[in-house]
């Protein structure tokens, strides 16, 4: 098996390369070579666009996978050629594209979002200041005591511009009545989240895409969603203050942690934010 | 051991899917991001491989 391997690869090589040296200077198989390199760049930035836009979402990355199951079957039964699993899985296959469009609709709109935006990196980064931290966990601990609910955003690398241009820009510094004041019950801005970018508060009443992990509690509310979705796709934390029972968490790299206490709350906001 | 063969022979989607690729497949991303240009590239070489060289061997 092993020399049968060797022997084709062998054979290969030199016909290849009797190819080559037959080619006049500046052709390869008949075609000048910068066309060759030319296209095979063009192939690689749609190759890397495609990659790169199915391994973004997960739902798409699923379904992709469970395509390319029916294309390796479709492939056996057409090679061994089944008389019945073969046409069937032939046609199955020749109609996956159009399904994949019609199904998954919502989700290439959002896997083109994020090829196009997930990946802008604010090479300025500025993070918080001391004052600036300890106005974000006075502000959570009040809000927490007081039961109101809470979803803060520190932006991090990427940038959070996409969520903050269709909420209510503040470019407010950071300070824990304001923060207080947005979350009051009753109040314009207290529904959405406050992207908090540097030592000011960049908006409020921001709307982020809400985790779909099916590993979580299926109880958890569109505020711990959205918290834990904005996690998965960049790299910002997010503090999140329950409405029900006044627990705070933290969502970071698409894992939520609940936090008991002020100290603990502390260690990771200096970790996130150093 | 014996349960999995048998999910395997009887329902071969639901032992394929149980696996959780796409979540692996994700996380391997999200935490290695070189990964997409490497694999392009590899994709790249394959379709090139198929469209100059093999018709003219």
């Amino acid at each position: 098996m092993l020399n049968n391997i060797k022997y084709m690869i062998e054979y290969l090589t030199c016909d290849i390369i009797g190819l080559v040296k037959k080619e006049r200077d500046g052709m390869l198989f008949g075609i000048p070579i910068w066309k060759i390199i030319v296209d095979a760049y063009f192939v690689w930035v749609l190759v890397f666009f495609l990659v790169k836009f199915i391994v973004s979402n997960k739902r798409m990355l699923s379904i992709a996978i469970s395509f390319l199951l029916v294309y390796i079957l479709a492939y056996i039964a057409h090679y061994f050629d089944f008389l019945i699993s073969g046409p069937i899985l032939t046609y199955l296959s020749q109609w996956l594209p159009v399904l994949m469009i019609i199904i998954m609709a919502p989700d290439i709109r959002r896997s083109l979002e994020i090829v196009w935006k997930a990946d802008t990196r604010n090479d300025m980064l500025v993070m918080g200041s001391e004052r600036t931290k300890q106005c974000i966990i006075e502000a959570a601990l009040y809000l927490a005591s007081q039961q109101i609910g809470a979803l803060i955003t520190i932006e991090k690398h990427n940038t959070l511009d996409q969520y903050a241009e269709r909420a209510i820009m503040m470019n407010s510094e950071v300070s824990k009545e304001v923060l207080i004041n947005i979350f009051t019950p009753n109040t314009p801005l207290h529904d959405g989240a406050v992207i908090i970018r540097g030592d000011s508060i960049l908006c409020a009443g921001a709307y982020f895409v809400l985790s779909d992990n099916q590993n979580f509690d299926k109880t958890m509310g569109s505020r711990h969603r959205a918290g834990l979705g904005i996690s998965e796709i960049t790299d910002s934390m997010t503090i999140i203050v329950s409405e029900e029972t006044g627990h705070i968490s933290i969502a970071i790299e698409g894992i939520m942690l609940k936090i008991n206490d002020r100290d603990k709350l502390m260690e990771y906001i200096n970790m996130f934010m150093k | 051991m014996i349960k999995k063969i048998l999910t395997l022979i009887f329902e071969p989607i639901r032992a394929f899917s149980n696996r959780n690729f796409a979540e692996k497949l994700s996380i391997y991303y999200s935490k290695n991001k070189w990964i997409a240009p490497v694999l392009s590239l590899l994709i790249t070489l394959v379709i090139l491989v198929l469209a100059y060289v093999l018709p003219n061997l």
